[in-house]
């Protein structure tokens, strides 16, 4: 979680934008829910609103619901869960009417098979990066990880999201 | 040279930064969230740097506040961490140092947990600033923590005062590209002058000292008129004005911005929260119809300003007076604002109707727990077994207070109130001649904080009680800080090792065993006799070391042995497991009807082997 923040952040940076982001550390690491902001650009908060954030990561299908919230209206959701339509029939509905996308991608089953489980982050990441909308581009966010990746998972987090990026199963 | 380097920071590493590009000489800490990350940043760029900065993790924050005084008081610059509670413990020496004044610069960085996320209140470390009569500086952001720091030696040093910095918890949790400014040494070879009429200070000198903090203080307050730690953003429509410090400037900074108001209303940022600018906030309200103070988690700014009948905020209710000012509560307070002046605010999603929806859905809860393969697991298991619900299981502060899920621990007060509340609750039944066992809980770091007095005090006194230490080797909570027990020091070199064993034994306890509390048939056995010492006529305090390192800490001892386990047919979903051992590898499959291994997360320490009633979780076969 903390890693896919660095991903962007560290990518931001390297394109000449300020960033601001709030990550969760305490108490509230042991197993509870996770949350990490980040605002690219001229911000004073660390924190995002509700109803204002323009994408959000969840790597739980739980945690897609629990972060909706956060996203605006036309805002984008990838989700790591399994494949198939299993959104609840009310928040779908909210999405529709807001023009939120929603994209789902078994990233825990991608990285599984390549055999490098903690890499499933990065094939979100790939995954997300697939769709044009996203910020940044493939080249910028495969050299940020290139980077700041330890050099033993660096082969690993790159062929994960690589997987991801071709939406490769 | 190209421009300055820049990296991304988090809120602590930033005043880290600060600390180090300030010069300072001697950097004391005690971990607690939201200020653990600042001293590992400071070894971080001492390392980097070649630099000889004295950095220590002292035994509390008392004592960690003394060792860099005393630096101070040779002419060197010396910084102090905590978190805000744990000002708490050093407010004897913060109020004794405000009278007797510092040498060298000496800044006391004390972070607030407003909401509260990782702390037991949600105190507001800047009314100390105004108890002890010190300046109190409140940064909105990583970066304005940075320059903070410097700008607080420097006060420090001009007024021989100690200044506090008060970061909250969005601010040391954030994170930030940070502008990395060259460390220059700043040669202060030590020289302590006598002075007994200050250092020593009886209390016929106490009271000139006093008169003379006073006068530093009203300098300070007219050095703050014109600072630029206080600053203005213009706005014409003066119906509305805003007085806002730390994290509430920040957010509300961005949602005038979101809501379209950005350059309407005037704001005055208070940077200096105590004392404030009086002349520059009596201007400032006298232009305003109405003024709005967002400050938090109290009304430190709102409370020193002398005329309140045009304030709006927490005395009088506009503003909450518990939780974190989100940004959802204060773009609430400022649509609420804007409606009454009769002004629109863009719409936005309803989000309420979001909230509803997934409320309905009855997602699990995810609680924080111990993790998988925890040895506190293990020792809160093995004392439930042996004492049952009778007994009383006062707790302590740290990871294992989360033994409250396996109803282990039924008082958390303060960092070694387990000792204490044990010793009076065995006064109180004592009194009536009941005997009613109580087994009290608290961790190594913890008990060398503040559990050493209060266990010679139990055995002065005559207290009867099981004390069981949760020694895993480190300061898990926080972020695996080294103990004294261990004997590894902040930057990672080796210091003496003071052993808890050792303490106990020189607090006059004469029951003390040592076990891994894996060994959980042995583990009952041993809880059975402890408790059996606090009933024997010359029995008393009975004192139980579970030693086992953190599996986060430490995996190793799990890599070379694992217990991988299986769980048998014999599962027939009966949940005692969940309930009384809350392993999170230890999951309900509903379709199945029986628990299973969540292998992802099993750690394979085959503790859970005892957690079955009916033996259906059993060692794998190879």
């Amino acid at each position: 979680m903390l890693f896919a923040t660095k991903v962007f952040s560290e990518t931001a940076l390297a394109l000449g934008h300020d960033v601001l982001g709030s990550e969760t550390h305490g108490m509230s690491q042991r197993g509870g829910s996770v949350i990490s902001h980040l605002k690219i650009g001229s911000y004073e908060s660390p924190l995002v609103r509700h109803a204002t954030a323009d994408v959000v990561l969840a790597f739980h299908p739980h945690e897609a619901y629990r972060g909706l919230v956060f996203l605006r209206r036309g805002g984008l959701c990838f989700v790591s869960g399994p494949d198939g339509d299993s959104w609840d029939r009310g928040v779908k509905d909210y999405m529709a009417e807001n023009a939120i996308a929603a994209y789902v991608y078994p990233a825990d089953d991608v990285a599984l098979e390549i055999g490098s489980p903690r890499s499933a982050n990065l094939a979100l990441i790939g995954y997300a990066m697939s769709v044009p909308e996203m910020p940044f581009d493939h080249d910028q966010i495969r050299a940020t990880i290139e980077r700041i990746t330890p050099s033993r998972f660096r082969k690993a987090n790159l062929e994960a999201f690589e997987a991801g990026y071709r939406r490769k199963r | 040279m190209s421009q300055s380097k820049q990296e991304v920071l988090l809120g602590n590493e930033a005043i880290a930064r600060g600390i180090v590009e300030s010069g300072c000489h001697v950097v004391t800490s005690y971990p607690g969230t939201p200020s653990s990350e600042i001293l590992p940043a400071v070894v971080r760029f001492k390392k980097e740097l070649g630099l000889d900065t004295h950095v220590e993790w002292s035994i509390n924050e008392k004592v960690a506040y003394e060792v860099a005084l005393a630096a101070s008081y040779t002419g060197k610059r010396a910084a102090v961490i905590m978190k805000q509670v744990g000002l708490n413990v050093a407010a004897d020496p913060l109020m004794s140092s405000a009278y007797t004044g510092v040498r060298g610069g000496f800044v006391v960085i004390s972070c607030d947990d407003p909401g509260p996320h990782s702390s037991q209140t949600e105190q507001d470390t800047r009314f100390y600033a105004l108890f002890a009569k010190v300046p109190a500086l409140d940064p909105s952001t990583p970066r304005e923590a940075k320059e903070m720091v410097k700008a607080a030696f420097e006060l420090s040093e001009r007024h021989y005062l100690p200044v506090i910095l008060r970061p909250a918890i969005r601010v040391s949790h954030a994170r930030q590209n940070i502008e990395f400014i060259p460390v220059v040494k700043l040669q202060r070879p030590a020289d302590f002058q006598k002075d007994p009429g200050r250092w020593a200070a009886t209390p016929r000198f106490r009271l000139q000292l006093h008169k003379e903090l006073n006068e530093k203080l009203h300098d300070i307050q007219e050095e703050f008129e014109t600072s630029e730690l206080n600053t203005s953003v213009p706005g014409d429509d003066r119906r509305l004005g805003f007085i806002a410090g730390g994290t509430s400037y920040a957010v509300l900074r961005d949602t005038l911005q979101e809501l379209e108001l950005e350059g309407r209303f005037p704001i005055l940022k208070i940077g200096t929260s105590h004392p404030i600018p009086q002349r520059l906030v009596k201007e400032f309200v006298a232009a305003c119809d109405q003024v709005l103070v967002l400050e938090e988690p109290d009304a430190v700014i709102e409370l020193q300003i002398l005329d309140k009948s045009k304030l709006l905020g927490r005395l009088n209710g506009v503003v909450p007076s518990a939780g974190e000012l989100s940004p959802e509560v204060i773009r609430q307070l400022l649509v609420q604002q804007a409606n009454e002046l009769g002004m629109e605010t863009p719409t936005e999603i309803d989000t309420g109707e979001l909230s509803q929806l997934v409320g309905d859905l009855g997602l699990p809860v995810r609680r924080p727990r111990l993790c998988p393969g925890c040895p506190h697991r293990a020792a809160f298991f093995g004392m439930k077994r042996a004492l049952g619900s009778k007994a009383i299981y006062p707790g302590d502060i740290g990871c294992y207070t989360l033994g409250l899920n396996l109803n282990a621990v039924d008082t958390c007060l303060d960092m070694g109130g387990a000792v204490t509340i044990a010793s009076g609750l065995y006064q109180a039944y004592r009194q009536d001649n009941r005997d009613v066992p109580i087994a009290a809980t608290i961790g190594d770091s913890t008990f060398l904080h503040s559990g050493v007095p209060a266990l010679a005090n139990a055995v002065y006194n005559g207290a009867r009680f099981v004390l069981v230490i949760l020694d895993n080797s480190t300061t898990a909570m926080t972020g695996m800080q080294p103990t004294a027990d261990s004997g590894m020091l902040a930057d990672g070199g080796q210091g003496q090792r003071v052993a808890i064993g050792d303490l106990v034994q020189a607090c006059g306890v004469k029951f003390i065993e040592e076990m891994d509390p894996y060994r959980v048939q042995e583990f009952e056995a041993l809880i059975k006799r402890a408790s059996q010492h606090t009933r024997e006529p010359d029995g008393g305090v009975a004192v139980v070391i579970a030693k086992r390192p953190c599996v986060l800490y430490d995996p190793s001892p799990l890599e070379e042995n694992p217990v991988p386990v299986t769980i048998s047919e014999d599962c027939d979903g009966c949940r005692y497991c969940l309930i009384a051992f809350e392993c999170p590898a230890l999951v309900l499959d509903e379709d199945l009807g029986r628990v299973v291994v969540d292998r992802r997360i099993c750690v394979n320490c085959g503790v859970c082997v005892e957690a079955c009633p009916k033996g259906a979780i059993v060692e794998a076969e190879e």
